[in-house]
């Protein structure tokens, strides 16, 4: 093949696609590998939002409606029986727990005073904890993205320069319409990288500034029922 | 959990597509279609050609022969040139204007009107005014011979100095030409007209002669003797009056301060030059049929100004002439030596025969190459 057939292959072939597409299929494999992994977690960064955005959603609704009911004077044994009949969480998960302690500390049929406090507010908590582990769970997928995002695409960039670089020493031409298809092919790794990492970052911010404000309201009411309790505690003792 | 994944595949899915369908691919830049610019290599001879003068122009010592496109003359100048031609000014003018004459503005009237009075009616009118005129005449006369001299070279004019002792005997003798050429009132302007031509006429002869003096010491001197000879009247108290009466002459036809540009020496229409590579080759050529005088010292420093002529074939017209022998010792046997080695390369054929009228003559300086 002469210089000039060269030039001109070399010339015509990177003049037919520089569509996205087809940046990513001239990718070579590594470049290929990350760009598809960074795909999968953007995927999956946004499954997990949508996910928790709406159960965070639901799971205000319903303190909301529980706090409603609670604090709207009726029997605590009714409320407890209505609930105890289906799966609960948040404010209701917390009720049904520590309602269960007290009542089996007045099932046995002898009834102990002692230590119940304690036992109580100990459910109280697991079961917050246990709240708080499944609202905040996978949010700490989106905080990785976020901040490994950028570099898993850095580094398909500066695979996808190194390769084009070699492809360049190879075919000894310089011209920059032979460079800049792969270069272009390489820095989108990195767009990919940013597009998938921008949304993990702020949704991680959002969502775990939600979950704490979850945690909070659940404490808060954890405190209050813990109270009530051990008011009852004392007047029967 | 199931709705979430399923809605991000959805939305990634949708944005490929789309990000397939709406950016397909970059918009190739507007890039304007920019013609090849041409790029010759011209030789540096066609650009440096002038177009009319002295072939030999560069130097500044021989170039002055050739013949230049004499500046039109100013109003002021007194048409005292060399040519005959440009004796044609009517000197007709009023004699008795003497007066007005000298407040007219144009210089060339005045002259002539001042004139007339002198020999005429000298005792005429105004008596200031009358003498005056009367040293004018010589100091008119003198100026023709500056006039003609000194335009060509400046170096010229200090040639004048001898020669006006021979005008000043032809003047009488001449007086009847230069009747003719001014019919009306031949009388008063008999001595000055023919000054002018015969002073106009020798000059171009004799110039080669002697290198630069300046125009204006030649000019008082000249004028003191014309005047001693031909006017009764001169008053030699008033002599710088009279000299300070003559116009600045603007020189006359073919006269020019200038120093002739590189060019032809016979010009017919569009000159064709002797471009400076050919004007290097002929050098090079007498150069390598150069012997240097055996013994002469400082060869290499001196310039031997040649003026050669040639035949259409190249050969030469004419055994070469040396304009001005180098000074110093050795200079004769190297001004020799450099005809000799211009006779032993003939003929040159390389000259173009098609710009035979840019060489025919060729004036040159040439200088020896350094001994070995």
């Amino acid at each position: 093949m002469n210089p000039a057939e060269l030039t001109q292959t070399a010339l015509a072939s990177p003049a037919v696609e520089v569509s996205v597409w087809a940046l990513f299929w001239q990718a070579s494999f590594v470049v290929k590998l990350v760009m598809l992994g960074l795909l999968g977690a953007s995927i999956w960064c946004w499954a997990i939002i949508v996910d928790k955005v709406i159960a965070f959603r639901r799971a205000k609704t319903s303190m909301d409606r529980f706090e409603k009911v609670f604090w709207s004077g009726q029997s605590l044994e009714e409320l407890y029986r209505s609930l105890t009949t289906r799966s609960n969480e948040g404010l209701a998960a917390v009720f049904v727990a520590a309602m269960r302690e007290w009542k089996r500390s007045h099932e046995a049929g002898r009834i102990s005073f002692h230590g119940i406090t304690d036992r109580i507010e100990k459910v109280i908590d697991v079961t917050i904890s246990r709240e708080m582990e499944r609202l905040e769970g996978r949010l700490v997928f989106l905080a990785t993205v976020g901040s490994a995002g950028p570099f898993i695409g850095l580094f398909g960039t500066v695979w996808g320069i190194m390769s084009s670089f070699q492809a360049i020493a190879a075919s000894k031409n310089t011209n920059l319409a032979v460079v800049a298809p792969s270069i272009s092919e390489a820095l989108l790794a990195t767009a990919m990288g940013l597009a998938a990492a921008i949304p993990a970052v702020l949704a991680y911010n959002k969502l775990s500034t939600d979950a704490a404000k979850l945690g909070s309201r659940m404490d808060g009411f954890a405190d209050e029922f813990a109270a009530i309790l051990s008011r009852q505690i004392d007047d029967r003792s | 959990m199931k709705a979430g994944f399923t809605t991000s595949v959805l939305a990634h899915a949708a944005l490929l597509l789309w990000g397939l369908i709406a950016l397909p691919s970059a918009k190739p830049f507007d890039v304007e279609a920019i013609d090849a610019l041409p790029v010759d290599l011209v030789p540096i001879a066609d650009v440096s050609n002038i177009s009319e003068g002295s072939k030999t122009a560069p130097k500044k010592n021989t170039a002055s022969q050739a013949k230049v496109t004499p500046p039109k003359p100013r109003p002021d100048s007194q048409k005292v040139g060399a040519a005959p031609t440009d004796q044609n000014t009517p000197i007709t003018e009023k004699a008795s204007d003497t007066a007005a004459a000298k407040e007219a503005t144009p210089p060339p009237p005045p002259k002539a009107q001042e004139k007339p009075p002198e020999k005429a009616p000298t005792p005429a009118p105004p008596k200031a005014e009358t003498p005056p005129p009367a040293p004018e005449k010589p100091a008119e006369k003198a100026p023709p011979p500056k006039v003609p001299d000194a335009p060509p070279p400046k170096a010229d004019t200090g040639e004048i100095a001898p020669k006006p002792d021979k005008p000043v005997d032809k003047p009488a003798d001449d007086q009847p030409k230069p009747a003719p050429p001014a019919p009306s009132t031949l009388p008063p302007s008999k001595p000055k007209p023919p000054k002018p031509t015969e002073t106009a006429d020798t000059t171009p002869d004799t110039e080669p002669q002697k290198p630069p003096k300046k125009n204006t010491k030649p000019t008082p001197e000249t004028p003191t003797k014309p005047t001693d000879d031909k006017s009764e009247k001169f008053d030699p108290n008033q002599l710088a009056a009279l000299l300070n009466k003559v116009d600045p002459s603007g020189g006359g036809g073919k006269a020019s301060d200038q120093e002739a540009s590189l060019g032809s020496e016979n010009k017919t229409g569009p000159v064709a030059n002797m471009t400076q590579s050919e004007l290097d080759a002929l050098t090079a050529a007498i150069t390598a049929c150069f012997n240097p005088p055996v013994g002469a010292e400082g060869v290499e420093n001196m310039v031997v100004p040649l003026r050669v002529e040639f035949t259409p074939d190249g050969d030469l017209a004419g055994p070469p002439q040396v304009k001005s022998i180098p000074p110093g010792p050795a200079g004769q046997a190297v001004a020799d030596a450099a005809v000799r080695a211009v006779q032993r390369c003939a003929p040159y054929s390389f000259l173009p025969p098609e710009k035979y009228d840019s060489w025919q003559v060729v004036n040159m300086n040439f200088s020896p190459p350094p001994s070995y």
